[in-house]
């Protein structure tokens, strides 16, 4: 009788599986995807483009764009492209407190965004420690296996609100994680902030953790992005992450 | 046998650009058929079958790259649908006691009888064997699933 269910428990929980099925998605309008950065010693606009989920995943970048950026004294700078599909400029810089405004004049249609430079808050220490390997991984990048583990030290000012979005790179490379924090919870406190990220740090690699303070807008796109990257979910239904870019128009 | 007809929809402000767009649990069709049929004075044989339409879900109609993490571009609100969920149960009741004040049975059942898969979600991700392509992967739950029951009833 014991046999019997047990064949028959065994049976039952073989059966359940997973196949890479093809979808007959809808293929939309191409979107143009940009991404913008101005730092205190230059600016950097990278053009590209979506394509259809069974297309490989090699993004065409947009070249022979007009891409122009206004500082808050009203200057305009316009972008200079150096490789395809990527605009520099070391003309204009950001200064802490000015409102900047960017302008896309892409294949026929024009974008528009607008951001401000906060505070600059820099960290404290980054301690590297060799992480004991329990590696429970819940959620995308939590979770380290044996190896190192980076966390970066900072102490968040108490008269305003801050955003931060860290970038982890092991030996140049930067990880596809994505660190956003604000202060809700640790406003005037020293933060020690792990970078969970899920590659292994293995002993001899070089580690470089760049800290950027953000403004509002631009930690709501990271916060939404980063919940988003795994798709659709049995609990959740995404959209797409809330931009602060305006158009086409 | 019964067959429902029905649809359902909402519109919030600020979600789906304040378009209205199906509920998730929108079911366009529902159809069940259940026959019972006496073969002999201590053996009844019944089949079910029902047919459900999908879920209204939210599937990607693009994709790109930020920072090196592909992400999915994503248009209407549940625009997509699940495949359809049917499936065909069988099974066979062999009284064995009945009393005034008791009965007993043996029924044997095929659940799922012709094993159709049908998927509990779809989820997407880059290829593991591939990096420059993305794929969507369906999980189901169960095919076949025989049984074997013994049931008591007293009045």
């Amino acid at each position: 009788m014991n046999r019997i269910c047990l064949f028959f428990l065994v049976l039952v929980v073989l059966t359940s599986c997973e196949k890479v099925i093809v979808l007959d998605l809808n293929t939309a309008d191409t979107q143009l995807v940009i991404e913008a950065n101005l730092s205190a010693d230059k600016g950097q606009v990278k053009l590209s483009k979506t394509v259809n989920f069974d297309q490989s995943n090699v993004y065409p970048s947009v070249s022979g764009a007009v891409v122009k950026m206004t500082n808050g004294e009203g200057q305009t700078v316009q972008f200079k492209e150096t490789t395809t599909g990527v605009y520099e400029t070391t003309a204009l810089t950001g200064k802490v407190g000015q409102k900047y405004q960017l302008d896309v004049q892409a294949e026929g249609k024009t974008y528009h965004a607008e951001s401000q430079v906060p505070k600059t808050v820099a960290f404290t220490t980054i301690t590297v420690r060799s992480q004991a390997g329990s590696g429970s991984s819940i959620g995308p990048g939590s979770g380290n296996k044996s190896g190192y583990e980076v966390e970066a030290s900072f102490t968040d000012p108490a008269s305003e609100t801050n955003y931060y979005r860290f970038i982890l790179t092991i030996n140049n490379k930067a990880t596809d994680d994505v660190f956003v924090y604000d202060d809700r919870l640790s406003n005037g406190e020293t933060s020690n902030r792990i970078l969970r990220t899920s590659q292994t740090i293995s002993k001899g690699d070089v580690v470089g953790v760049e800290m950027q303070c953000i403004d509002e807008n631009v930690y709501a796109y990271f916060n939404s992005f980063k919940r988003l990257a795994g798709g659709p979910t049995d609990s959740s239904t995404p959209a797409n992450p809330i931009t602060n870019i305006s158009g086409p128009s | 046998m019964g067959y429902t007809l029905s649809r359902t929809e909402r519109q919030i402000a600020g979600i789906n650009e304040g378009n209205w767009y199906a509920a998730k649990q929108d079911q366009t069709h529902d159809v069940a058929l259940v026959g019972i049929y006496p073969l002999t004075k201590n053996w009844t044989l019944s089949a079910s079958w029902v047919y459900k339409t999908g879920n209204a879900v939210t599937f990607p109609s693009g994709k790109y790259e930020v920072n090196g993490t592909t992400q999915y571009y994503y248009t209407e609100r549940n625009g997509y649908r699940m495949p359809a969920y049917h499936r065909l149960d069988l099974s066979a009741t062999r009284t064995l006691k009945k009393r005034k004040n008791y009965e007993t049975e043996l029924v044997f059942g095929l659940y799922n009888a012709y094993g159709r898969a049908n998927p509990y979600k779809i989820s997407f991700q880059n290829d593991p064997n591939d990096a420059t392509k993305t794929q969507a992967v369906e999980t189901y739950l169960f095919k076949q699933v025989p049984s074997i029951s013994w049931n008591f009833k007293f009045y």
